[in-house]
């Protein structure tokens, strides 16, 4: 357990001094800027657009830095061998990828908090009204980055930082589109229906943690929806990272 | 004696394809050796001879095609074996921003260590390895000469029994070089085991006990370097006085080298077998020797033996 906070606390601070995570932070809240500027050339309410807007910013560039800066953290450790270092310490290899994974997830939680208090900001500033809606709706878009997360450290583990970039933003599309994907596997037969649901089976459905309809039109959100997205997203995190782990447990570093 | 290392009958090949078993690269070929705890070893070999491939398997950062290794008797499978050993790897590059502090605190957690100890320990070192003005500094603003500092300071930060160096000294400026040096004398000073890795072989000249020589994967020699350099290979002999061509010419067919002459005295070298005789010549003709001088191998003298025969 030690050795997975020592873990977590360097990849941490490794990430959250990155250039990769400022550099997608700031432009991020340029974006959340933009939202107000559309919001003036529209009839609909303030609140709804900056709080539209807004939140599928902060998912998009949550999503962003869950992809790339994983991968690039990953990808760095093995290309300038510092896994070095650390796997030859009296640790389990299953440490080091929870720790690192842990890690990531701290500093995609900084990305999401300093968003959050940015947007927060905002709409209180130019719709003078806020409500607890759009904490849970960033929140959702937090377990989303959290399960992108595990992706990116699944397929940064067997795969190049290309590849695991791509097949990460693949599987982005893939979650996001499970809706469509079983319809489409209604109307198909045989192996394609058959590969579809599989698709659908296996893949986490990401709309379950889309709140920001019920945030910006202000409808309710059970506490129990809240739990299931959360025990959701953990199981599918523990899946991956245990993954992980097993196939970091047979990797060897040339 | 404790023995540091034990490696029985490794063999590393690197596949081309894992499961089809084409072979790639035979990077180490059924490897034997021991280490005894207390003494500086020197892996030597040319590059890519397989002195990392060894390293990395004793650290478990590749897994052997065959045979095993222990580490003060605890098979290297084991996590805990990593436990009395301190490692550098060659080319040594670590977390871009972390600074020099956070580095070592992060290796001794990892450890298990922690509070005032680790507090101390990494103030020690951090002296110890001359980066006390660097301490807050991120490492991606270090040097490749303090990057190495830096590393040797993560190698000691659980005051190793072992500590295994993968070519410490190359890319080194000569102070680099002798700060590493000077730092293996001083671990062994203090009881440490030095297992390091080398192409450099004046180096491990200065501070080996014992030596191996790995050459394609191959161990071919290893022992105590002084029983290695001790044979003589020759001696240089110096006369005058000798006048007779005929003796002259003698002399100079058995020698082992030209005759030289610098202000009527002659210089030969001779082999062991042929020192009596030459001296014998000598004698005969009259001269007078000025001085033998026995000329000792290098270590170069052994690696070049063992590369030619290779």
């Amino acid at each position: 357990m030690k050795s997975v906070l020592a873990i977590f606390t360097g990849t941490f601070k490794e990430g959250a001094r990155s250039r990769l995570f400022w550099g997608i932070l700031v432009f991020a809240i340029v974006m959340l800027l933009s939202s107000l500027v559309l919001s003036e050339f529209t009839f609909a309410e303030r609140y709804k657009i900056v709080s539209d807007f807004g939140l599928s910013f902060i998912t998009f560039f949550g999503i962003l830095v869950a992809i790339f800066v994983g991968v690039e953290l990953i990808h760095r450790e093995l290309d300038k061998r510092t896994i070095y270092v650390i796997l030859s310490k009296p640790i389990e290899r299953s440490a080091f990828v929870w720790g690192r994974y842990l890690g990531l997830i701290g500093v995609i939680l900084v990305n999401f908090v300093l968003m959050g208090i940015f947007l927060y900001g905002m709409i209180y500033f130019y719709a003078g009204e806020v409500n607890f809606l759009i904490m849970l709706a960033i929140y959702g878009s937090l377990l989303e980055a959290a399960m992108i997360t595990a992706f990116a450290l699944f397929y940064s583990s067997f795969t190049s930082p290309f590849v695991a970039a791509f097949a990460t933003l693949g599987t982005y599309v893939i979650c996001e589109s499970i809706d469509i994907i079983r319809a489409s596997a209604a109307k198909q037969s045989g192996i394609i229906r058959w590969t579809l649901q599989a698709i659908a089976t296996v893949f986490p459905d990401m709309s379950r943690f889309n709140l920001k309809t019920a945030a910006v039109y202000l409808d309710k959100i059970p506490a129990s929806n809240v739990l299931f997205m959360t025990l959701y997203a953990i199981g599918y995190v523990i899946v991956l990272v245990v993954l992980t782990s097993f196939i970091f447990d047979k990797k060897e570093f040339k | 004696m404790e023995t540091a290392v034990r490696i029985e009958g490794l063999t590393k090949i690197f596949f081309k394809n894992r499961f089809f078993k084409k072979a790639e690269t035979r990077a180490v070929v059924n490897l034997n050796l021991e280490v005894n705890g207390g003494e500086v070893f020197g892996f030597l070999g040319p590059n890519g001879a397989g002195k990392s491939t060894t390293i990395k398997v004793l650290m478990r950062l590749l897994f052997p095609t065959a045979g095993r290794a222990w580490i003060f008797d605890v098979p290297i499978e084991e996590s805990r074996a990593r436990r009395r050993v301190g490692f550098l790897p060659e080319n040594p590059y670590f977390y871009d921003y972390l600074t020099a502090e956070e580095f070592l605190f992060l290796n001794g957690r990892l450890f298990g260590m922690g509070g005032k100890e680790l507090k101390e320990r990494v103030a020690h070192l951090i002296e110890f390895v001359g980066l006390e003005e660097h301490r807050k500094t991120r490492l991606r603003k270090f040097s490749k000469g303090m990057l190495q500092r830096i590393g040797l300071a993560q190698a000691l930060i659980n005051d190793p029994d072992l500590v295994i160096l993968d070519e410490p000294t190359s890319g080194l400026d000569p102070l680099g070089r002798k700060m590493v040096l000077d730092l293996i004398k001083k671990l062994k000073e203090q009881g440490k085991t030095v297992f390091f890795s080398t192409h450099i072989l004046p180096d491990a000249e200065e501070v080996c006990d014992s030596i191996g020589i790995i050459i394609n994967g191959e161990l071919k020699r290893t022992g105590k370097l002084l029983d290695i350099l001790g044979r003589t290979k020759g001696y240089q002999v110096e006369f005058e006085g000798v006048t007779d061509e005929k003796i002259l010419k003698r002399i100079a067919r058995i020698a082992k080298s030209e005759m030289e002459i610098r202000e009527n005295v002659y210089a030969v070298e001779a082999s062991d077998e042929e020192l009596y005789n030459i001296v014998e010549l000598i004698r005969i003709g009259g001269g007078r020797i000025i001085r033998i001088i026995p000329q000792k191998r290098t270590l170069e003298d052994v690696f070049i033996e063992e590369v030619s025969e290779s």
